[in-house]
């Protein structure tokens, strides 16, 4: 009798409990998720896109990236970093619903109805390395002679 | 008999091509500029560095090779041939320096893609790289899409006189105006106008969604070369499925139409008949084909909404119809499609659009002569023994089938089958599944650009060099290649 209540007591709490999902397995198998409450983690990239009723952002995790609607539009404030060139985006925790054919916006999506920034992003400092400059260097110097040569044999030949 | 090339001629071979990497090198300024604008300073230097090596090249070839002999056909092709690998590989300095791309050979094969006007990528990590790398990814699309050497003869004195030969070495058929120059810069003004509505179009919907302008008119030009020149690469990895925009990608459509079309017959409906629209061979040929199509992919897809079909299963048909390669799915998502579906996107890829324009793929002229000769081969036989039976089509004016018509379509049309399956067959070999093979190969070679997932970073290098020559033998329709060939072997043979 202990040994149940302690087994229900144990997996009893797991739906409390949110473990991130793989965003590649839930794209692997989308039939299985379709419909289906999902929590995965990603770096936000590009930036917000206004839709009716909300508003649009893309996760990327590893390769795989996916469009997540927010339907509060609030949500998307937590987010200081989307990821470009210049910067990493936020890391964020996404709690919502896949759909493998949104019914509303026809497409493959998931719609959040939770946010949470695990990492914030940061921007990313350009470093140029020392060869590229001395090589732009060197190949600026080459060019520019044989520019030079080029335009004066062209000039000769063209009299002769 | 193959006329044997001498000294002098592989010199004005070099020596064009010279002044080809010099055309090139000035199209390298402008993401350099673009690159300043926005402040990447390593991507300056990466086309700092690209621009000058091109240039330098262009020199060296210029005063090593001097142009000693006219240009005549034999050495369109070879020049052809050479300049679009010249071209290439140029093109692909600045962009292995970012270091986006795993080997200079991956950044080969993008640049080759592009020039291409393929769409196929190998780029790791798209979505933090910079704006002046996607701005050349793109415009390497619209260089390609004019034709590299068509831009070029526009603005090269020198080139003027065997015009015609690295016209039609370009893979184009057919001549707009009987001066090879105004063809040339008819095709620009087409472009340059495409380009501002494109560009203004764009940029609406993408601020509409939120873009900030500077980012939007960015966008807005990748996606104009992308869907105008029919080559399919996206500033984003998730391609057009990244804007959530179901209006964005019915505008993509409406230019990857144009960008199908005949130049002939925009020039026609600009300039002399707009009703050549509904009489054009062509296009009622690309009407039947499409709407068919369609028809089997409505099946294919049933158990699907009717709006989910136009958005995942139409959008691809119409992408892959006119050689675009813009997709609003994943790999996965295109690979979970049924295999009917599959196959129709396959045929779709394999026709492509029209002659005379910057698609890739077997083309709609060449499929209505083959449909022709089939009926004509029917008529045949039913009529009397004695009577004459002749065909005709009307493109742009009412023509006889002549019995080089129908010899040059079969030969072309057995080259692309040729390289479909050679493609293909490869492809097997390295351990891919056939319906993957085919439609990877396909797709390589008609320049379309859509992938089930086989072009990535991690393929057979292999498959690779394979798919670089079949995106390059794709565009150049064959023919420039094997000429430039056999131009070589018949060194060998004095």
């Amino acid at each position: 009798m202990r040994g149940a209540i302690l087994f229900l007591f144990i997996f009893g709490m797991f739906p409390l409990v949110t473990y991130p999902q793989s965003l590649k397995e839930i794209l692997k198998n989308p039939q299985y998720f379709d419909n289906r409450k999902i929590v995965f983690q990603g770096e936000v990239i590009g930036e917000p896109l206004k839709e009716e009723g909300g508003v649009w952002i893309n996760i990327k995790q590893g390769r795989v990236g996916i469009g997540v609607f927010l339907e509060n539009p609030e949500e998307v404030t937590k987010i200081k970093n989307f990821g470009s060139y210049k910067r990493r985006g936020d890391w964020v925790q996404i709690e919502g619903v896949f759909f493998n054919n949104c019914p509303v916006h026809l497409e493959r999506d998931i719609h959040a109805y939770k946010l949470k920034v695990i990492k914030p992003g940061f921007i990313l400092r350009e470093e140029i390395p020392l060869f590229k400059r001395k090589l732009s260097l060197g190949l600026a110097l080459l060019c520019l002679t044989l520019g030079i040569i080029c335009f004066i044999t062209l000039k000769y030949v063209r009299r002769d | 008999m193959i006329i044997s090339p001498e000294r002098k001629d592989f010199s004005t071979i070099f020596h064009i091509v010279g002044r080809l990497c010099l055309g090139l090198s000035m199209f390298m300024l402008l993401p350099l500029f673009c690159a300043l604008a926005f402040e990447e300073y390593e991507p300056f230097y990466d086309f700092l560095i690209g621009f000058l090596s091109t240039a330098s090249l262009g020199f060296v070839f210029m005063l090593i090779f001097p142009f000693k002999k006219e240009i005549g056909w034999q050495h369109s092709f070879f020049i052809v041939s050479l300049g679009w690998l010249v071209a290439s590989v140029m093109g692909a300095i600045p962009l292995c320096l970012s270091g986006h791309w795993s080997s200079f050979l991956d950044a080969w094969f993008e640049a080759m893609s592009g020039f291409a006007t393929t769409g196929l990528i190998l780029v790791k990590d798209l979505d933090h790289l910079s704006f002046s790398h996607n701005l050349w990814r793109h415009l390497t699309m619209f260089i390609g899409g004019q034709g590299i050497i068509l831009a070029s003869i526009s603005i090269l004195s020198k080139v003027r006189n065997g015009s015609l030969g690295l016209y039609i070495g370009e893979g184009r058929q057919e001549k707009i105006f009987p001066n090879i120059i105004a063809t040339a810069r008819f095709i620009w003004k087409v472009s340059f106008i495409y380009l501002t509505l494109g560009v203004t179009l764009f940029t609406l919907l993408l601020s509409y969604k939120g873009l900030r302008i500077s980012k939007a008119i960015i966008h807005s030009f990748c996606l104009f070369f992308a869907s105008f020149d029919t080559g399919g690469f996206a500033p984003q990895s998730q391609n057009i499925a990244y804007y959530h925009s179901f209006s964005l990608e019915i505008a993509t459509m409406v230019f990857m139409f144009l960008g199908a079309m005949n130049f002939n017959l925009h020039f026609w409906l600009w300039y002399k008949e707009k009703r050549e629209i509904f009489r054009n061979f062509e296009i009622r040929t690309f009407i039947f084909s499409l709407l068919s199509l369609t028809i089997l992919l409505f099946f294919s897809l049933k158990p699907l909404t009717r709006s989910v079909i136009f958005r995942k299963g139409f959008y691809q048909l119409v992408s892959a119809h006119t050689g675009c390669g813009f997709t609003n799915l994943s790999p996965g998502e295109i690979l979970s499609l049924t295999p009917l579906s599959l196959v129709l996107l396959i045929l779709a890829m394999g026709i492509g659009g029209g002659v005379c324009s910057t698609t890739g793929g077997i083309k709609l002229l060449r499929l209505g002569f083959v449909f022709k000769a089939m009926v004509g081969e029917i008529k045949r036989v039913i009529m009397p023994h004695k009577a004459v039976y002749r065909d005709s089509f009307h493109h742009l004016r009412d023509t006889l089938i002549e019995e080089r018509h129908l010899k040059e379509t079969f030969v072309m049309v057995g080259f692309y089958f040729l390289a479909y399956l050679l493609g293909g067959v490869i492809g097997l070999f390295y351990g891919y599944t056939p319906l993957a093979s085919f439609f990877e190969s396909v797709s390589a070679t008609a320049n379309v650009g859509l992938s089930l997932g086989v072009t990535s970073p991690e393929m057979p290098l292999g498959l690779k060099i394979t798919y670089i020559c079949q995106m390059w033998m794709g565009r150049l329709e064959f023919i420039s290649i094997f000429a430039s060939l056999s131009y070589i072997a018949s060194l060998f043979k004095k």
